[in-house]
C-alpha cells in the first residue's frame, strides 16, 4: 500500500487529523475489497484503539497477524491493545515478537519496555527502553519511553533527565510536560506540578487529563490509607493499656492529638498550594472514581474528627467507630484499584 | 446575490489529491477567485486546519501551511472570495487560522431553542401524514436535541406508524403518541459535545475566546 492515492494513506491522514470515524470507514471500505491486507488491518487496530474499542482493536490485530505473520507493526499494535486490556503477559509476548521481527526498529523495543513496565518488571523494561533509545538517540518517543519506565521504576532523576532531553528536542510535547509534572507531583512540588498540568490541559482543552489533576487529593488519601489506621490502632492500644496503667490514658490522648495535627498539617501542605483545581477536576472524573475518592475523603475526615474528639474528651468508646472506619478506608482503595 | 458556492472537506481533499494536496488546494482557491464573487465553504475545518502541534505527519502540516497561505491570498488576492468554515471542534483548529485577516470571526451555533425546535420538527414532518400533532409540546420535550436528533425523532415516529399500519393492515397517520414515543427512544446526541465543551470552557478559555460558550453552559448549569 504505497500508492499516492491509496486508502491506507488517506485513512492515516484522517486518523491523524482526529477523524477516527472517517478513518475507520475508509479502512473498512478498503478491507471489503482487500480483506487480507495486513497493513490496513493493523491501521484499523490502531484506529479502533484510539476509539477505545480495545476488543475490536485486538480482533483487527489478530486478523492482521493471520494475514501477515511477519509484520512487526501488527505485533506491536497487538501489544498496545493487550496493554489497554491489562493483559500484561500477552502484551509482553506480542511486543517481544515485534522486537524480534524488526530488531533494528526502535518501536518494537519501546512497546516492549512499556509492556514490561506495566507488569512491574522494571529492570527488563529499562533495558528494553535503553536499547530502543540506542537505535534512535534523538527520538522524542524513545526518550519519553525511557523517562516513563524510569519513573515507574522509581528512578526520578533518570526519568527527569530523559524527559528534559525529549523536551529540548520537542518543547511542545504534551506527554513530556505531563511526565515532568507528575515527577514534580511525586516530589510534592504541588504548585509547579499543577501549573504544568494546567498548561498541558490548556493546549488541548478538549481532552484534559482531569484524573492527573486530582493527584493532590488522591495522593493525600493514599498516603493516609496506611498509616492513619495504624495511628488509630496505636491510640486504641495505648488507651486500652490505661486499664492497667493509668498514665497511659493521658499518653493516648496526647498521641491522638498529635496524629490529628500531623494529618491536618500534611493536608494543608498539599491542598493549600493546590488550590481549587483538584476539587474542580474531581467533579469531572468518571463517576466511580469520584465516588470512591469522596468516600475515602469523608472516611479520613471522620477518623481525624474522632481522634480529635478522643483527645479532648478521653472517652474510649469514641475510638471504636474510628477503628471500624479503618477497613472501610482499605476497602475503598481496593474498589478504586478494581475500577481502574 | 449571485455568488458562486464551492464546498470542500478533508475527505474530498484526501480522496482526490493525496500526494499533491497543497497544489490542488491552491487550485481550488484559484477557482474560487476566478468565480468571484464566490463563497468558499470549508466543512469540518478542524480536520483540514488541525493544530499543527498535534500533527506528526509533515504532509498534513504542509497542508495547513498551504491553507494559511491561500487564506492570506498573497499570490492572487482574495477579493470577492468569502471564506466560511464550520466545525464542531474549534479548539482543534490551528490558532494561526483564526488570526485577523483569515478566519477571524467566530459564531457559536448552539442547539436549537424551543421555537427553533418546533420549526425544525414542522419542517421534517411537512411531507409526512400527521394527525393531531402538538409541536409546542414536542419542542418542550426535546431540550438539548440537535437538528439531526429532531430529524431522527421524526423518522423514528414514521417507522412506528408504518410498522403499526403493516401489522394491522390499515394505514394510519403519524400521531402525537408516535412522536412522544420516538422522543423517549431517541436521546439527544449533544451530551458528549457538551462534556467536551465544558472542559474547553474550564481549561482553554484564558483569552476569553469561549466566553459565549461558557455563558451558555453556565446558563444551562453545565459549568
Amino acid at each position: 500500500m504505497t500508492g499516492e492515492d491509496d486508502p491506507y494513506r488517506r485513512a492515516r491522514h484522517l486518523a491523524e487529523a482526529g477523524r477516527d470515524a472517517d478513518a475507520e470507514a475508509e479502512l473498512r471500505a478498503a478491507l471489503a475489497e482487500e480483506p487480507g491486507d495486513a497493513d490496513l488491518l493493523t491501521l484499523l487496530g490502531y484506529v479502533l484503539r484510539r476509539r477505545c474499542d480495545y476488543p475490536g482493536a485486538l480482533r483487527a490485530c489478530d486478523a492482521a497477524i493471520a494475514a501477515g505473520p511477519a509484520l512487526a507493526d501488527a505485533h506491536a499494535e497487538r501489544a498496545e491493545s493487550l496493554m489497554a486490556l491489562v493483559r500484561d503477559a500477552d502484551a509482553i509476548a506480542a511486543a517481544r515478537e515485534a522486537a524480534r521481527l524488526a530488531p533494528q526498529e526502535p518501536a518494537g523495543h519501546l512497546v516492549l519496555a512499556r509492556a514490561l513496565a506495566g507488569a512491574g518488571r522494571h529492570d527488563e523494561a529499562r533495558a528494553a527502553a535503553r536499547h530502543g533509545l540506542s537505535l534512535a538517540p534523538q527520538s522524542v518517543a524513545a526518550l519519553l519511553t525511557v523517562a516513563d519506565v524510569e519513573r515507574r521504576a522509581g528512578r526520578r532523576q533518570e526519568a527527569e533527565r530523559a524527559a528534559r532531553e525529549a523536551l529540548a528536542i520537542d518543547p511542545e510535547s504534551a506527554y513530556g510536560r505531563w511526565l515532568l509534572a507528575m515527577l514534580d507531583a511525586e516530589r510534592l512540588r504541588v504548585g509547579r506540578s499543577l501549573r504544568a498540568l494546567r498548561e498541558v490541559a490548556r493546549d488541548d482543552p478538549a481532552r484534559p487529563d482531569v484524573i492527573s489533576m486530582t493527584w493532590p487529593v488522591r495522593s493525600l488519601l493514599s498516603a493516609l490509607r496506611r498509616w492513619l489506621p495504624a495511628a488509630v490502632a496505636l491510640v486504641a492500644v495505648v488507651a486500652f493499656a490505661a486499664r492497667w496503667w493509668a498514665p497511659a490514658a493521658g499518653a493516648s490522648r496526647l498521641l491522638a492529638a498529635l496524629f490529628a495535627a500531623v494529618v491536618a498539617g500534611f493536608a494543608l501542605r498539599v491542598l493549600v498550594p493546590a488550590g481549587r483545581l483538584p476539587w474542580r477536576c474531581l467533579r469531572l472524573v468518571p463517576g466511580p472514581l469520584r465516588r470512591v475518592t469522596v468516600g475515602r475523603a469523608v472516611t479520613v475526615v471522620a477518623m481525624v474528627a474522632l481522634l480529635c474528639a478522643y483527645a479532648m474528651t478521653g472517652l474510649g468508646l469514641i475510638l471504636i467507630p474510628a477503628l471500624v472506619a479503618a477497613p472501610v478506608l482499605g476497602g475503598l482503595r481496593a474498589v478504586e484499584r478494581e475500577r481502574r | 446575490m449571485g455568488a458562486a458556492f464551492l464546498s470542500l472537506s478533508i475527505v474530498d481533499v484526501l480522496a482526490m489529491w493525496v500526494g499533491s494536496s497543497e497544489r490542488n488546494l491552491h487550485d481550488l482557491f484559484s477557482a474560487a477567485r476566478a468565480h468571484a464573487p464566490c463563497v468558499l465553504f470549508l466543512d469540518e475545518i478542524d480536520a483540514l486546519g488541525h493544530k499543527r502541534s498535534q500533527l506528526s505527519s509533515s504532509a498534513m502540516r504542509t497542508l495547513v501551511n498551504q491553507l494559511l497561505t491561500e487564506l492570506d491570498g498573497i499570490d492572487g488576492g482574495n477579493d470577492g472570495v468569502f471564506v466560511l468554515a464550520a466545525t464542531n471542534a474549534p479548539w482543534d483548529v490551528d490558532a494561526a487560522l483564526r488570526r485577523p485577516g483569515r478566519l477571524d470571526r467566530t459564531v457559536l451555533v448552539l442547539p436549537p431553542d424551543e421555537p427553533a425546535r418546533a420549526a425544525v420538527l414542522e419542517y421534517h414532518l411537512r411531507e409526512r401524514p400527521v394527525a393531531g400533532v402538538d409541536l409546542r409540546t414536542l419542542a418542550a420535550a426535546t431540550d438539548g436535541y440537535s437538528g439531526a436528533d429532531l430529524a431522527h425523532v421524526c423518522e423514528t415516529a414514521a417507522e412506528y406508524a408504518m410498522r403499526d399500519s403493516l401489522a394491522t393492515g390499515e394505514a394510519r397517520m403519524i400521531t402525537q403518541d408516535d412522536l412522544a414515543r420516538a422522543v423517549r427512544e431517541c436521546r439527544p446526541s449533544t451530551g458528549a459535545w457538551f462534556a467536551t465543551a465544558r472542559n474547553v470552557a474550564l481549561f482553554g478559555n484564558q483569552a476569553g475566546e469561549y466566553d459565549d460558550l461558557a455563558a451558555y453552559l453556565k446558563q444551562r448549569k453545565l459549568l
